[in-house]
């Protein structure tokens, strides 16, 4: 029975040994937090000292030990990314000659050592930068590229903003407000450019809507009749969201491509038409959408009773408050905020 | 020629293996995926991410019913999330207590006229109220119909293109919303997100938000909190890593809810309606050949009170049960139905042999156990392996989940408290984990006698240790919510959208 005993015996043990090794796990990582909390301690003021006091970002580089450059990097990325303008310039220009610590990792097997290191390299550094990042448009990773797009979709970038485009097509799993809301972030800057994107047929559809949403986030004024042209495409998702940009930067002179869209038989495209004939139409509109409102579609009465209000057509509304069904609620949540 | 009982026997210890090796595997799994997960959010830096994309518009669903000692401060707590366009329906599912009126005194809600946009089955709305100060929380007041029901009310009543499902007494850390939005962002597919649900037992709640994570002086309740680590750490991240997840926690999950419109909304027959809503999903995108995502995600962070006594644990374990043979019942088609994928083929014959029907061979393994020890027919051999695979292999699949909450997210700082962890995981299987298989072996047979009802949860309500703090945070709260009324909030593109005008 010895060996038995023995047997149940180290089955204990073993799982009394992976109890000790999470044990150790543990003091180790409370270690390195201690370290790094040391760290800080050290190097917060110093590198907070390059606004304040105006602490030269050289001779502070120079202080950092070899064995510490990783940990103060990312004390730099953590304090920059907070900042903006020259007080961010500062401490890039202090970070600048630490960053060599990285190259490796931007060369690394594993994506999210690479991505990871990109993005610390893309924050801190400067325009030396920008070819590698571009290059790492076309890393097999998704999550590097998306990396890379981030960091050139920033207004320093603006001239870089082709590239991203042109590798819209790699993004399609994204969704459009991702998309759209950073390829915002570069500015008017970029405006020209995604305008002939936009009216680029041979581009892939739901990139050229993703670029119409960013024009609607930069309230693109002569992005208007480039919508318009895109009126008559087949494709639903980029005539709704070219819909949603004429309703932010259109006028009167795009209702007339926007009118033969209220009967559209796609809901989100009729929604959206409606919305938009609300702001760029005339009262005489109102008929028109009085006669389209489709009583068993909640979104499209919403939308058609919100484009009423547009028009003024409060005698249209009361209208279809005294018919009652659903677009009478509708209008009733519009007329009145909600309120019963 | 082989006595049947040692038969059995030899099967049991081949079932035992395989159990706890696929656990084990699960864990493996969820060890380099979880690490991966990490790096991956580092690299990302989510904060930057979600702030430059606006985030999506989301509508949180809390159904409530005689929630009235907790439903304020829940509410409140709820309005400080830190979000840039988010709604709260709280849907009041026939309450005989006064948690609507504590609602409409808290919140100063008014009556308003609200068009649904979505016409799923439900019970009868009487009322929707929506908060004078707070116009991004609305109440509908309904018919009583269970939590499946007033789910489906808050989703015909909600507006955005995602909503999230939760429980009323259920605390989301403040960032949690952001986190589970994510996969939506990175990508379109996405129909589903679960988070991971916390123990707050034991924990100091501050403000509506968990301050300092301590384990609870319980027992039982430290229990569960390791099963809920080896559950979402490892099982759940195991299962998610091969595509495969089936269940989001009712308590804390993220929907498209156009998708989950098309598909029927939440099912108020069954009495797990979460994971019902899960291999719906599966199955309605696959039957639609329409590519999908459903994640589980360990970063978002929902905080949920645990029973306390073995009697609200016994019906809590034996209504999951229930739950589980419904879903599984209904969705029998999918089991090893290779159109269905794998989580067909793999994921759904896992739970039917290991999770369903578990508890019926464990009991009869125990049983087997004792009587081959007692009829002296248990060679050493036996008795070893059975001690080696039941027990000392649960152990080390406990410590291991111990583990990757250690590598992963270090939530319980204390010292003590991870070493009162370790000694947990390691005495579990000495009669916890026998008590745990009796109540659902209990739910096994009520669930072959169709019993439907829920066992009632007497809640003691979280601590919070200053609830005027959390008053003045929610009272503070400006509307930052207020939906834009020039964008149709309804998804991504046509594939996100649904304009839900049938009938059911």
């Amino acid at each position: 029975m010895s060996w038995l005993i023995q047997a149940v015996l180290v089955l204990v043990a073993v799982n009394l040994m992976f109890s000790g090794l999470v044990v150790l796990l543990r003091i180790n990582n409370a270690r390195r937090a201690e370290r790094l909390e040391a760290r800080k301690v050290v190097w917060y003021p110093r590198i907070i000292g390059l606004i304040s006091d105006g602490s030269v970002p050289e001779s502070l580089a120079a202080l950092v030990e070899p064995q510490e450059r990783s940990d103060v990097v990312e004390i730099a990325w953590e304090i920059a990314r907070r900042l903006r303008g020259t007080d961010r310039s500062r401490v890039q220009e202090f970070a600048a000659p630490l960053l060599q610590t990285l190259i490796p990792d931007l060369k690394a097997r594993r994506p999210e050592t690479r991505a990871r290191a990109l993005q610390i390299v893309t924050s801190l550094g400067g325009s030396e930068y920008e070819d590698t990042t571009v290059r790492f448009l076309d890393d097999p990773s998704p999550l590097v590229s998306l990396v890379a797009a981030r960091a050139l979709s920033q207004p320093r970038h603006a001239p870089q903003i082709g590239q991203v485009l042109d590798r819209l097509d790699r993004y399609q799993r994204w969704s459009q407000a991702l998309t759209s809301s950073m390829l915002a972030e570069v500015g008017m800057e970029a405006a020209p450019a995604m305008r002939a994107h936009l009216d680029d047929d041979g581009r892939p559809t739901h990139a050229r809507a993703a670029v119409a949403r960013s024009l609607e986030l930069l309230r693109d004024i002569e992005a208007a009749s480039v919508a318009a042209d895109q009126l008559e495409d087949a494709d639903a998702e980029l005539i709704a969201a070219c819909l949603r940009l004429l309703f932010v930067v259109g006028t009167e002179a795009q209702a007339g491509a926007v009118r033969p869209l209220i009967d559209d038989d796609r809901f989100f495209v009729r929604s959206a038409a409606m919305i938009a004939l609300g702001r760029l139409g005339s009262r005489d509109d109102a008929t028109l959408i009085m006669g389209a409102i489709d009583p068993d579609s909640p979104w499209v009465a919403i939308r058609a009773t919100q484009a009423l209000a547009e028009l003024h057509a409060t005698a249209e509304l009361a209208t279809l408050v005294t018919n009652g069904g659903l677009p009478a609620d509708a209008a009733i949540e519009t007329l009145y905020g909600g309120a019963a | 020629m082989i006595d049947p009982l040692t038969a059995f026997n030899v099967f049991i210890l081949f079932y035992f293996a395989v159990l706890n090796g696929t656990y084990l595997i699960l864990s493996l799994v969820a060890f380099r995926s979880l690490r991966k997960y990490i790096d991956r959010l580092e690299s990302l830096q989510i904060d930057d991410l979600l702030a430059s994309s606006g985030g999506l518009p989301i509508s949180l669903i809390v159904p409530a019913f005689n929630e009235s000692a907790t439903i304020a401060p829940s509410v409140r707590s709820l309005l400080t999330l830190m979000y840039a366009d988010y709604e709260v329906v709280v849907v009041n599912d026939g309450s005989t207590d006064d948690t609507l009126e504590t609602l409409v005194a808290a919140f100063d809600l008014e009556p308003i006229v609200r068009v649904p946009t979505s016409n799923l089955p439900t019970a009868a709305v009487h009322t929707i109220y929506q908060g004078v100060r707070h116009s991004n929380l609305v109440v509908v007041d309904k018919e009583n119909g269970g939590k499946a029901d007033a789910l489906n009310v808050g989703l015909n009543y909600s507006r955005s293109a995602l909503f999230c499902a939760m429980d009323a007494d259920t605390i989301l850390e403040p960032d949690a919303l952001a986190r589970i939005v994510r996969p939506f962002l990175e990508d379109a597919t996405t129909v589903a997100v679960g988070g991971i649900v916390r123990i707050a037992n034991g924990c100091t709640i501050d403000g509506g938000s968990v301050d300092d994570v301590r384990l609870p002086r319980s027992m039982l309740v430290r229990f569960q909190v390791l099963e809920y680590l080896r559950s979402f750490l490892a099982a759940r991240v195991g299962w998610n890593t091969i595509g495969a997840t089936l269940i989001i926690s009712g308590a804390f999950g993220a929907f498209r809810r156009s998708v989950v419109a098309d598909a029927g909304g939440f099912d108020a027959s069954t009495v797990g309606e979460d994971m019902e809503l899960i291999v719906r999903l599966h199955r309605h995108c696959r039957d639609l050949d329409r590519p999908y995502r459903i994640e589980f995600i360990p970063d978002p962070v929902a905080w949920t009170e645990a029973p306390e006594t073995i009697s609200q644990l016994s019906r809590q374990r034996d209504r999951w049960q229930r739950g589980l043979a419904q879903v599984i019942g209904r969705h029998r088609r999918m089991v090893m139905n290779p159109r269905y994928g794998v989580p067909g083929m793999v994921a759904l014959p896992y739970f039917v042999a290991f999770e369903l029907l578990g508890p019926l061979v464990e009991v009869l393994g125990y049983v087997a156990f004792v009587a081959a020890i007692v009829t002296g027919r248990a060679s050493p051999v036996y008795t070893v392996a059975f001690l080696a695979l039941a027990v000392f292999l649960g152990s080390a699949i406990s410590v291991s989940a111990v583990a990757l909450e250690e590598l992963s997210f270090r939530r319980y700082r204390r010292f003590g408290d991870l070493v009162a962890l370790l000694v947990v995981a390691l005495i579990e299987s000495f009669g916890y984990r026998q008590m745990s298989t009796w109540w659902r072996l209990r739910g096994l047979v009520s669930a072959a006698r169709s019993d439907l009802q829920w066992g009632a949860m007497e809640r003691r309500g979280l601590e919070r240790v200053n609830p005027a703090a959390a008053q003045a945070l929610g009272d503070n709260q400006t509307d930052a919510a207020t939906v834009d009324p020039d964008l149709v909030p309804i998804g991504d593109g046509p594939h996100a959208l649904s304009d839900q005008t049938r009938s059911h």
